[in-house]
């Protein structure tokens, strides 16, 4: 293409932007413009102050409106929304990924797009998914489960959920291929063989997605030690505020050495000292990612324990068998998740004394682990009757999930494992039993608990929502076995290649991946068809607005 | 979306914003460009260069600028460059095409008349202008290696910064000799006194900071 033809497609493109980005402007300032009138003709200064007065204690439902609303429930479903949006387009590039692999030599996709596809899956599904949802599910129930006393910094909120919007969309512009772990020399080298060319734009986009996340935890903090309703005390908060405290936590003592790693990353675009010089080395990076990068993992966990214990309660009409290690065990979590970074680097040469406290603290992890499950058993146990509603069936899937997967963590915690199997399909494994299994399953209960008061008192097909599960289910315990068995073996992860000696485990592995794929389109059919019905039930939603908290659960609604 | 068509319209963003994004990632770059491989060569030359606006110094010597540079194949080639004037610089490497003698003589008139024409962009960067940092004296280091028989050929090395003055030729010679230039600066590997000729470097190092201290002198 000449620079002239390139010239003026770049102008008609921007010409179109402008009239798209004005046209936007024009409607987001009539209604702002209609708002504040509104406010003022009540006696109100701040027009958003008096929305939020207006909507405080009523459902949200899904709306244009809660791009132009700051109330903490409008910024929850767009953080919801936002993430399952991501979760598709990280879910399609994971799905792509699998078929590319139907043949031991990368005929379908080049390797260097195959390793975008990976770092582009790695990187969305964390940061803007489970990290996203997370922080969805925090704003959108936390006001109501603690009947907050006001809900003073929605504008500061918003800002924060686009900043970090703009990261997750500058990530995907950057068509970084470094992985998610952004290791120097690769993430240095500014070529389609090294990092990709525009990967700088990729350490920007973290750079803001960090900025908007802990701008938003900082928030979550807030709305839970603060504006928390008088008569709730923190021992009698649901399990669910708690594994957000945790999180939040530990999210915000633990994200600045990377956040500092990528500046001095950043910095090395230009003058490579800090990584790559004669007097340095880059494992300093990779101790500074890890230091984030271990408690991210448990991040995209512990608000899902949260949420699962919620959810048991409500379908077996019992409290939690024991709220106190229930919350004990998640705070342990915490603690435990920063001094377990080293079992990643277990190879690198860190010395056998650090070698055997990062596996032995890593064992010590299974404690609060197991506590937590067996809690959760305890719970169905004492149940008299178990309800098997669509979101209780992921709960229970993402319980069975999490011991296959926690068990294999713990065995990759250990050395001598780990000397054999790091860098195998055995670590795919073990992280997509959890991921897929807890992390998403986790948050399709959430969302089909939740959906009638996303769509104004409508209700999902419980018929399509059983086929969902059951696929999702199905193709997930596919995948990661297939991945688990052969990793073992020693089939190497993160080639767009494989030898043929591994084709029965790629191959399973790919049509469970392709299932989990189709799972989920019949998650997006199942929305789609259902809100076209008229509404037929009560919008106020079984998790969200309850009079007592998880210990003094008498019988539900 | 009070209306019945939230889901619909939920569903038709997903599906929308997941095609393009798949679109922009498969038409994402795949190459291009000179490739460093990774299969190891038997031989190691070293070049020395100073990085200087008038032209490149072989050997740190202002009297032979830009010179045509002959390497063997299977040999990895290390630019010792040395910053000389603390003007910005770099490194690049094209290839031309295959060796012949017109065509060497084309790119040989090229180098005067339209250096933009033989600087292509299927280029490999050996040296960034941050490597070269611009301090005078300060000396680094950027590798290529040759190796392949479709490496055979005439290639051009210059500074993007300096594009018309900063350019010369590089010639990698099949083993065989059937490519083969018999005249300019010969580097098989054979002759030591080219391997890091440190004296040279001292000597320019010790000129360069007798320079400096002149400027200084004459600023204070």
């Amino acid at each position: 293409m000449s620079t002239i033809d390139l010239l003026i497609l770049a102008s008609v493109v921007g010409s179109l932007a402008a009239v798209l980005v004005f046209l936007v402007y024009y409607l987001t300032a009539s209604k702002a413009e209609s708002m504040s009138l509104t406010a003022k003709e009540e006696g109100y200064t701040d027009s958003n102050a008096y929305w939020r007065e207006q909507l405080y204690g009523k459902p949200r439902p899904l709306s244009w409106s809660i791009f132009t609303y700051d109330d903490a429930k409008s910024i929850g479903l767009r953080y919801i929304f936002t993430a399952v949006l991501f979760l598709f387009i990280a879910g399609a590039f994971g799905v792509l990924m699998r078929v590319s692999l139907f043949d031991p030599n990368p005929v379908i996709i080049q390797p260097i797009i195959y390793n975008i596809l990976m770092t582009q899956h790695a990187t969305l599904m964390i940061y803007m998914f489970a990290i996203g949802a997370a922080l969805g599910f925090g704003y959108y129930l936390l006001p109501s489960q603690l009947r907050l006393k006001r809900d003073n910094m929605g504008h500061l909120s918003s800002v924060a959920y686009w900043i970090w919007v703009l990261g997750g969309a500058l990530f995907v512009l950057s068509r970084s291929s470094m992985r998610w772990y952004l290791y120097p020399p690769l993430s240095l080298q500014l070529t389609p063989t090294g990092a990709g060319a525009f990967n700088w734009l990729a350490i920007i986009a973290m750079e803001l997605i960090f900025i908007g996340v802990t701008m938003a935890s900082v928030i979550v903090l807030k709305v839970i030690f603060i504006d928390r309703a008088d008569n709730i005390p923190l021992s009698k908060m649901p399990v669910f505020a708690w594994s957000v405290v945790f999180t939040l936590i530990m999210l915000l003592s633990s994200d600045e050495p990377l956040m500092v790693g990528l500046g001095m990353l950043f910095y090395d675009f230009f003058n490579p000292v800090f990584f790559t010089g004669t007097t340095s080395t880059p494992l300093t990076f990779a101790v500074l990612f890890w230091f984030w990068g271990h408690p991210i993992v448990y991040i995209a966990v512990i608000p899902y324990f949260g949420l699962m214990y919620d959810i048991i309660t409500r379908f077996t009409k019992t409290p939690v068998y024991s709220y106190f290690s229930g919350v004990f065990s998640l705070g342990l979590l915490m603690i435990l998740s920063e001094l377990v970074w080293g079992h990643h680097l277990l190879n690198s040469g860190l010395g056998i004394d650090w070698v055997l406290f990062f596996t032995s603290a890593s064992f010590v992890v299974v404690i609060p682990s197991a506590l937590t499950i067996f809690n959760m058993i305890g719970t169905l146990w004492k149940a008299e009757k178990i309800r098997l509603t669509t979101p209780m069936m992921f709960v229970i899937n993402a319980i069975l999930d999490f011991i296959i997967g926690g068990v294999t963590g713990v065995m990759l915690a250990s050395q001598s494992v780990n000397e054999v199997a790091h860098g195998t399909y055995f670590v795919t494994a073990h992280f997509h039993f959890i991921f897929v299994g807890l992390t998403l399953g986790v948050t399709m209960a959430t969302f089909y608990l939740l959906y009638p008061t996303f769509s104004n008192g409508r209700v999902y097909d419980e018929r399509l929502a059983k086929w969902h599960f059951y696929i999702t289910a199905f193709g997930s315990l596919l995948m990661s076995t297939s991945w688990a068995v052969g990793g073992y073996l020693g089939m190497p992860r993160s080639v767009a290649g494989y030898f043929a000696q591994f084709q029965a485990y790629q191959d399973s592995a790919i049509i469970g991946g392709v299932i989990i794929g189709i799972g989920q389109l019949v998650f997006l059919y199942n929305i789609a068809k259902s809100w076209l019905a008229q509404p037929t039930t009560d919008p106020y939603n079984i998790l969200e607005y309850r009079n007592e908290t998880n210990q003094e659960i008498g019988g539900g609604e | 979306m009070a209306s019945n068509k939230g889901g619909v319209t939920f569903a038709v963003i997903i599906i929308l914003l997941v095609s393009v994004a798949f679109g922009y990632v498969l038409t994402s770059p795949t190459g291009g460009g000179l490739q460093k491989s990774n299969t190891p060569t038997k031989n190691t030359q070293y070049i020395n260069l100073g990085a200087d606006a008038a032209g490149w110094e072989y050997n740190y010597n202002t009297s032979d600028r830009n010179p045509v540079l002959n390497v063997n194949l299977s040999t990895t080639v290390y630019f010792n460059v040395t910053e000389m004037d603390g003007a910005p610089h770099n490194l690049y490497i094209a290839y031309d095409g295959s060796y012949s003698a017109s065509a060497f003589a084309k790119y040989m008139s090229d180098l005067t008349t339209n250096p933009k024409s033989i600087e292509g962009s299927n280029n490999y960067k050996v040296l960034s202008t941050s490597e070269i940092t611009q301090t005078i004296g300060h000396k680094t280091q950027g590798s290529f290696p040759f190796v392949g028989s479709s490496m055979v050929g005439i290639y051009t090395y210059w500074c993007s910064v300096h594009y018309e003055t900063m350019v010369g030729l590089l010639i990698v010679n099949d083993t065989s000799g059937s490519a083969s230039v018999a005249s300019m600066h010969v580097y098989n590997g054979a002759s030591p006194s080219h391997v890091n000729n440190q004296s040279t470097y001292s000597t320019h190092v010790s000129n360069v900071l007798v320079t400096m201290e002149t400027a200084i002198k004459t600023v204070e």
